[in-house]
């Protein structure tokens, strides 16, 4: 390729790659290459990131689209030797120091597949003048009418590029080229097991957000990274992020009186850059790909493994959904995600061969489909993630009628070809100090009258709603909170510990804080010293886990004595051995796990286990 | 087989090095209400 062709004095520029799809360097150059639908053509604009003066901008026409698919391929070659491009001059060797975006019919938006964003530094801030594609591409109008700031009209001079002062980046959204690179010095994935897997779910601004948290840049992905040592003392090895990726955090309610602002803080928004690194959850907001790209490194250092959340709202383009994945596994060694969403493509996710490897977690999988009768994968990365264990150990702990079976059950439930997630608390529901502290929500804070969050709980506040000095009270909550992890931290399957439960974090009563970004929803770390003995229980209890592999066995326990042992790997037991009860009225049951069925070393059994749950209040 | 009490999530003091036969009828380990307790055995 020549990059480009010279005919009548007019520069032409060179067809591009039409996959994939956003911006990619090549031998020849870079190469530009969008989805637009539904129109003959668009326009091209790159800019000086530190200037925000347009460095060129090129009309590319429908000679340069391939089915919806708008490419040009900017090469080095085109601009060295053209004057009227001495504005991209730096193109090839400082790539950060450009920004581009798309224009259609006057109205300017930034790429769908952008790598990095700008104009999203500042956490909360309103900008009326950013779009994006989808707002554009279907003429919804989400900020009000006439908010949109006209781009340049075509002009003949597109194809030689255009400098002119007059064109100036102005608060508006738009790309980067390309995030540097980053040395990852010898980083691989660690492919721990689901059977060794203890997996801690937070959120990154809300983690070390409060001033407790005592780190040197709060609510950023270096103030998780100095966290780091806390969560190798407590004994996780895997994170699983809320999302991270360049979320909208600001949402537009229609009310009486008009369109207000409401805050996204959980982040599952419908307007996200998913190819793009929250930047304000970097101290340094434009090196938002470095920080994060330093933070796995580290945490993969220490063996912890990062799973990301990737909230897919019904109609995103499956296409980008695969594209998308593919990227942060590539491009920021992530382990693992957790997929959101009711129209997801989890079969053609499932099949992706780049992604066999990658932890997968959705609410259930089609396993007929993905994979043969028979066959077990050699590596178990697909993993279910619903909430019903949940539901039956919450039920089951605060003593319901008819929990035992389902208790059973949930217990052993480890299927050979997928993984399960187990835990009792997420982000949407009571933390586990308030599941023991509150019989009803309190979600007054979030301005809707407390008709938001879930209505029905398992909560039980042990005798006092909410706060109280009644000692007896306290001891309760807290052996509730001993007996939810020890159930968790028992089971089979992975555990999954919401952050900050393992030292009795609140949300006073907020079963649903998608809105409070503020101390009901920042983790509040004094509680660490407040709560010291619960910390120290999940602390052992995560030690003896790993000690222990009949505790988490790679596959499902049978129940029966195969190996002639006298024992079964697994038994059940009520009040009489070998008999439980699973009568309506039933709340205990004993379990033995044999230790002959596990190998802590090539040479040495197991010990043997036997568990016994009392939920019921017998004085 | 001995038996001894790893974890008893009362709280209270727990039993150290006790010989329990917990699938037998006799000797069983008290669980308290609302508690769960972990036996280990060799």
């Amino acid at each position: 390729m020549n990059g480009y062709i010279m005919k009548n004095n007019q520069l032409t520029l060179l067809k591009g790659l039409p996959m994939p799809l956003g911006v990619t360097k090549h031998l020849d150059g870079m190469n530009f290459a969008i989805s637009i639908p539904n129109e003959d053509e668009c326009i091209l604009k790159l800019f000086h990131k530190k200037t925000g003066v347009m460095a060129a901008s090129f009309l590319l026409t429908s000679e340069y689209k391939t089915g919806n698919v708008f490419s040009c391929m900017l090469s080095e070659l085109m601009v060295k030797e053209n004057p009227d491009l001495k504005g991209l001059i730096h193109l090839f060797d400082k790539t950060d120091a450009y920004t581009y975006i798309y224009e259609i019919n006057g109205k300017e938006f930034a790429d769908p597949y952008a790598k990095l964003i700008y104009g999203r530094e500042t956490y909360g801030e309103v900008n009326l003048q950013q779009q994006t594609y989808g707002q554009v591409n279907s003429q919804r109008q989400t900020y009000g009418q006439g908010v949109y700031r006209e781009g340049s009209k075509r002009q003949e001079n597109f194809l030689r590029g255009n400098h002119g002062e007059n064109l100036k980046l102005n608060h508006k959204l738009c790309s980067s080229l390309l995030p540097e690179d980053y040395p990852w010095e010898g980083d691989k994935p660690l492919y721990i097991p689901y059977s060794q897997l203890i997996i801690y779910k937070l959120h990154l601004r809300g983690f070390t957000k409060h001033p407790s948290s005592k780190v040197k840049n709060p609510g950023t992905f270096q103030g998780l990274t100095e966290k780091i040592p806390y969560l190798k003392e407590l004994g996780i090895n895997c994170i699983q992020l809320m999302p991270i990726y360049e979320f909208n955090e600001n949402i537009w309610e229609k009310g009486i009186g008009g369109q207000k602002i409401k805050l996204n803080y959980w982040g599952y928004s419908e307007d996200n850059f998913y190819f793009a690194p929250k930047s304000s959850y970097a101290a340094n907001p434009v090196q938002a790909d470095i920080e994060l790209k330093s933070m796995i490194s580290k945490l993969h250092q220490e063996k912890i493994e990062v799973i990301l959340e990737m909230y897919f709202p019904y109609g995103t383009n499956h296409i980008l959904i695969l594209d998308c994945l593919k990227y942060w596994v590539m491009e920021y060694h992530i382990d693992g995600f957790h997929l959101i969403g009711e129209s997801i493509p989890r079969t053609t996710i499932a099949m992706e061969p780049l992604l066999n490897k990658t932890k997968l977690f959705a609410t259930c999988w089609d396993k007929e489909q993905i994979y043969n009768k028979g066959f077990v994968p050699d590596f178990k990365n697909l993993a279910e993630y619903n909430d019903g264990y949940s539901v039956d150990i919450k039920g089951f702990l605060r003593g319901d009628e008819s929990k035992v079976s389902s208790f059973a059950s949930r217990f052993k439930y480890n299927p050979d070809k997928f993984g399960v997630i187990n835990y009792i608390t997420s982000n949407d529901g009571f933390t586990l100090m308030d599941l023991y502290s509150y019989d009803v929500k309190h979600n007054e804070a979030n301005g809707e009258n407390n008709r938001d969050g879930l209505d029905y709980n398992y909560s039980w506040n042990c005798g006092k709603e909410g706060e109280t000095n009644n000692r007896s009270i306290l001891n309760l909550r807290r052996k509730q909170i001993r007996n939810a992890f020890t159930i968790l931290l028992l089971s089979q399957g992975t555990p999954l510990i919401l952050a900050g439960d393992e030292f009795g974090n609140s949300q006073l009563g907020n079963n649903n804080a998608y809105c409070q970004d503020n101390e009901i929803s920042w983790i509040n770390w004094d509680d660490l010293n407040n709560n010291k003995d619960i910390f120290e229980f999940v602390k052992s209890l995560i030690s003896i886990r790993k000690c222990h592999p009949i505790l988490h066995m790679e596959y499902p326990l049978k129940s029966m004595d195969y190996i002639s042992s006298g024992y079964p790997d697994l038994s059940y037991h009520g009040t009489k051995a070998w008999y439980p009860d699973y009568s309506f009225y039933s709340r205990m049951l004993g379990i033995m796990l044999a230790g002959q069925y596990a190998k802590v070393n090539s040479w040495e059994n197991d010990i043997n286990f036997y568990i016994t749950y009392e939920v019921a209040c017998i004085n | 087989m001995k038996w001894h009490v790893l974890i008893d999530t009362t709280g209270d003091k727990v039993v150290e090095d006790l010989e329990l036969i917990p699938l037998s009828s006799q000797n069983k380990y008290e669980v308290k209400d609302r508690s769960i307790a972990v036996l280990i055995g060799k």
